[in-house]
């Protein structure tokens, strides 16, 4: 079973049809600036996914961790697992 | 020069047409048919139209439209400016409407969570126009038109407007319809397309049979005007657009109304019809239409004998903005004083072709005619 | 410059979540109500307490129109109030001469959510109100209603259409093309909009509150503005009453992101800037601005950095009348910009409703309550996603020395 950051790397291109092989995607890659370059919308997209996919909600208490939450694939698997162990 | 009220220069022009044949695949359960044909820009996804190194998605008529304005910026002497002195007036009757049906599609699968906020973005009609904007810079006046058949034309006369009026330098302008699956399904049920997979065949002898209706297309073309003699050789002139919709639901077509239209339009450029080298008809091969078309240009052809016919739509197939399209070959025309290889010639015997009249018709009444000149 | 036509509105029509008619429009705005309510049109899990600015009543019994999408309606409706306040009649204008514009974006969106839903759910194919899924569909049938057989347009410029379509107006006024233009916006709720604008969590959960320290976020609404431009000389030479000057407009793109604006409201300044040249004027004639303030985190500070920057320190007096009747997409421009006539009409500035205190990082002081005000000129702002941005301005008749 492919690990959580291979999961959300797979959904991640596939949600926001990103031109690039998910191989090619390292767990620490920044997702905004420097990296992959998303913006702001893509936020929303991404929480769209997790909403969905991973069942775990980002709230307007999120707010002031967005920079951390989004910062590369394995900040948002770590996020994924702390909400999943909070729901548990 | 023959003088005209209304003008504009044209000194860039580029187009993406696709493959010189339809494409026939398995269709979906909606239609009732098996199989369906349609003229893509074969193998082009908008993961190969997308400009160099970019890894975000782009919707597909965005890549298109971006790829066309960048062959026209290519060919020009001068390229427009980025900031305010540059227009942007795109034509587009359906623009995203693919992300638009994804996002949609999401929605009724997963319920409410399934709202994908990027494509929804995407899915509001002038992302076209203002990914333009994004990419190249051009911060003046942006307009998207969407109105089936006359967007192109309207977003034509839009830029030549605003350079007339000196509210820009350069105005860029775009028709561009990429084909989406719904599209498709949309027009089938409705009777305009139908299950002959042949190229089309505009105006020709082997007509497609009653109820075949025509095959649908996709494309873009892209222009940078400038006021008239603005620039020392522009590629050609503009010299009128008139484009009108009709005053009821389904008309019925009259050749005199059709015939009245091209008069006007040649009135209003200051044109004799003996002046016209080439009539470029957007016959699309549907019987009735053709129909429609063959007597306006035959009507035509008696008055001026010098004229010949082109069609176009057998490299484009059938879709509101094609005519952005046969304006490209139009411009090329002008620019070569000869009628480009790809128009199909239907009657009479080009020359040395100084001017060319572009007329439209379509199977809503939605007509227009458009004049370049040397 | 001054030798083109300038432009009058003769007529207008309006249909919003405040009201029918631009009497219970105004009505609404002199009493401070806003038209915010839970959406009724269709079910939501997810939007069912979002207040929405939707119409009350049934648009498709009160148009006078058979068949087609609420968005026809709605502009059917408003066309025939704008065209019978300007008496209009088909006598007055060459039918080539007549012209229709309108800002669209939703169009039959709920016959494609239907048709969608059916084929994915049940399998079942009903195709037969695809053809009314076009938003072009709306102008069209206005044409068809008046004999307007000139230029017809719909433009979509998202939430900058209704007043992109006034500027379009005017440039067919000023080339002679037109004697009669019908010009506004139109739009309709529908899953697609209420669903998107929540997902980009842009959506207030207590309605708008433009300007706001504590604002949340948008309120989502529908409705049509319809105004009935036509050449001094033309309104002059059948005796139509003036009901104000479209005096100026601007039209720009800011270039900067898919839907968030510039944040220093760079592009909208510039339109703005272009408004004001365009009818001469210097900023300090302009008595009151009805911008687009629609509440969200990004529009307001940008649209207030922008009025700062032109108008300096003592700028006109502002008001967003968004928790009136919602943003009303394509049409908002179209309908404020009737709301700003209605203004200079009434000598009164409608008040910023929602607002209990100002954000303190945004440096405008919004009108707060209704008030009587001497007004000559005054401009009315959208800004939309894509960056597009408009700004119509208009003088109360009087204001600009004889009718030429």
């Amino acid at each position: 079973m492919a690990t959580l950051e291979q999961q959300i790397k797979e959904r991640l291109v596939q949600a926001l049809g990103l031109k690039i092989a998910v191989e090619a995607i390292d767990d620490n890659t920044p997702l905004f600036v420097g990296g992959l370059g998303l913006d702001s919308v893509d936020v929303l997209e991404i929480a769209a996914m997790l909403s969905l996919h991973f069942n775990v909600e980002i709230t307007s208490g999120d707010s002031g961790r967005y920079r951390e939450i989004f910062a590369s694939v394995h900040s948002l698997a770590d996020f994924v697992r702390e909400r999943q162990a909070a729901s548990a | 020069m023959i003088p005209a009220t209304f003008a504009a220069d044209i000194v860039g022009a580029g187009a993406l047409r696709p493959g010189p044949a339809p494409v026939t695949r398995p269709a979906p359960a909606a239609v009732a048919q098996e199989q369906w044909s349609a003229y893509r820009l074969d193998d082009c996804t908008e993961q190969s139209l997308s400009p160099p190194g970019q890894i975000k998605r782009m919707g597909r008529g965005q890549a298109m439209a971006i790829a066309a304005v960048q062959r026209a910026i290519d060919s020009c002497g001068a390229p427009p400016a980025r900031g305010s002195a540059t227009a942007v007036s795109v034509g587009t009757a359906w623009a995203e409407e693919g992300d638009e049906i994804i996002f949609l599609e999401n929605l009724i699968r997963f319920g409410e969570k399934g709202a994908k906020p990027a494509f929804f973005v995407n899915s509001v009609k002038n992302a076209l126009a203002s990914q333009l904007a994004l990419t190249f810079g051009f911060q003046g006046e942006n307009q998207t038109f969407a109105h089936d058949a006359l967007s192109f034309e309207s977003a034509l006369w839009q830029g030549a407007r605003l350079l007339r009026a000196g509210r820009a330098r350069h105005a860029v302008v775009c028709g561009v319809e990429a084909l989406v699956e719904f599209q498709e399904i949309h027009g089938h049920l409705l009777g305009c397309y139908g299950t002959d997979p042949a190229p089309l065949a505009p105006l020709a002898e082997k007509k497609r049979a009653a109820g075949q209706g025509t095959l649908p297309g996709e494309g873009a073309a892209a222009f940078v005007l400038t006021a008239p003699g603005a620039v020392a050789a522009p590629l050609a002139r503009l010299v009128g657009v008139r484009a009108r919709g009709p005053l009821q639901r389904a008309p019925a077509l009259s050749t005199s109304d059709e015939l009245a239209l091209v008069e006007q339009a040649l009135r209003d450029a200051n044109t004799r019809l003996g002046g016209v080298g080439l009539l470029l008809v957007g016959a699309n091969g549907d019987p009735a239409l053709d129909e429609i078309y063959a007597q306006v240009a035959q009507r035509l052809r008696a008055r001026a004998e010098g004229l010949a016919v082109g069609v176009y739509r057998h490299l484009t197939g059938d879709f509101a903005t094609a005519s952005a399209l046969g304006f490209e070959l139009a411009v090329r025309a002008v620019a070569g004083r000869a009628v480009p290889s790809e128009v199909r010639v239907v009657g009479g015997e080009p020359r040395s072709i100084e001017r060319v009249l572009l007329y439209h018709v379509s199977s809503a009444g939605y007509h227009s005619a458009m004049i370049v000149s040397a | 410059m001054s030798a083109r036509p300038r432009v009058i509105v003769t007529g207008m029509g309006i249909v919003s979540a405040a009201g029918w008619t631009l009497e219970e429009t105004w009505e609404a705005i002199a009493q401070g109500r806003s038209g915010l309510r839970a959406i009724s049109l269709f079910e939501s899990q997810r939007c069912a307490k979002l207040p929405v600015g939707e119409v009350t009543g049934d648009p498709a019994a009160r148009s006078g129109l058979s068949g087609g999408s609420r968005s026809d309606h709605l502009a059917v409706w408003a066309a025939r109030a704008a065209w019978s306040d300007a008496g209009l009649s088909a006598a007055c204008f060459a039918p080539d001469r007549g012209a229709v514009v309108f800002g669209a974006l939703s169009g039959g969106m709920m016959f494609t959510e239907e048709f969608l839903s059916r084929l994915h759910l049940d399998k079942r194919v009903e195709p037969h109100n695809l053809a009314d899924r076009a938003c072009c569909n709306s102008a069209d049938r206005v044409a068809e209603l008046f004999g307007l057989g000139g230029f017809r347009a719909t433009v979509a410029n998202a939430c900058a259409s209704g007043g992109a379509a006034l500027g379009l107006g005017c440039d067919l006024i000023e080339a002679g093309e037109a004697d009669v233009v019908l010009a506004g916006g139109v739009d309709s709720l529908n899953r697609v909009v209420l669903n998107g604008f929540n997902s980009l969590m842009l959506v207030s959960p207590d309605g708008c509150r433009p300007f706001d320290a504590e604002r949340k976020g948008m309120s989502v609404g529908e409705g049509a503005g319809v105004l009935v431009l036509e050449s001094e000389e033309h309104a002059h030479a059948r005796g139509a009453r003036v009901r104000a000057w479209l005096a100026g407009r601007g039209n720009t793109c800011d270039a900067y992101h898919v839907s968030a604006p510039q944040p220093e409201g760079r592009g909208l300044h510039e339109a703005m800037r272009l408004a004001l040249a365009d009818a001469g004027l210097a900023p300090a004639a302009v008595d009151y601005i009805n911008a687009h303030g629609t509440g969200t985190a990004d529009n307001d500070p940008a649209e207030a950095k922008a009025i700062r920057a032109l108008f300096g320190e003592a700028p006109p007096a502002v008001s967003s009348t968004k928790r009136f009747f919602g943003h009303a997409l394509a049409a908002a421009g179209a309908i404020e910009a009737i709301v700003t006539v209605l203004a200079l009409e009434r000598q009164a500035i409608p008040a910023n409703l929602g607002l209990r205190t100002v954000d303190p990082k945004i440096s405008l002081a919004p009108v707060m309550e209704y008030r009587q005000a001497k007004l000559d000129v005054a401009m009315s702002t959208s800004l939309g996603f894509g960056g597009n941005n408009s700004a119509v301005l208009f003088r109360r008749p009087g204001t600009w020395g004889e009718m030429r």
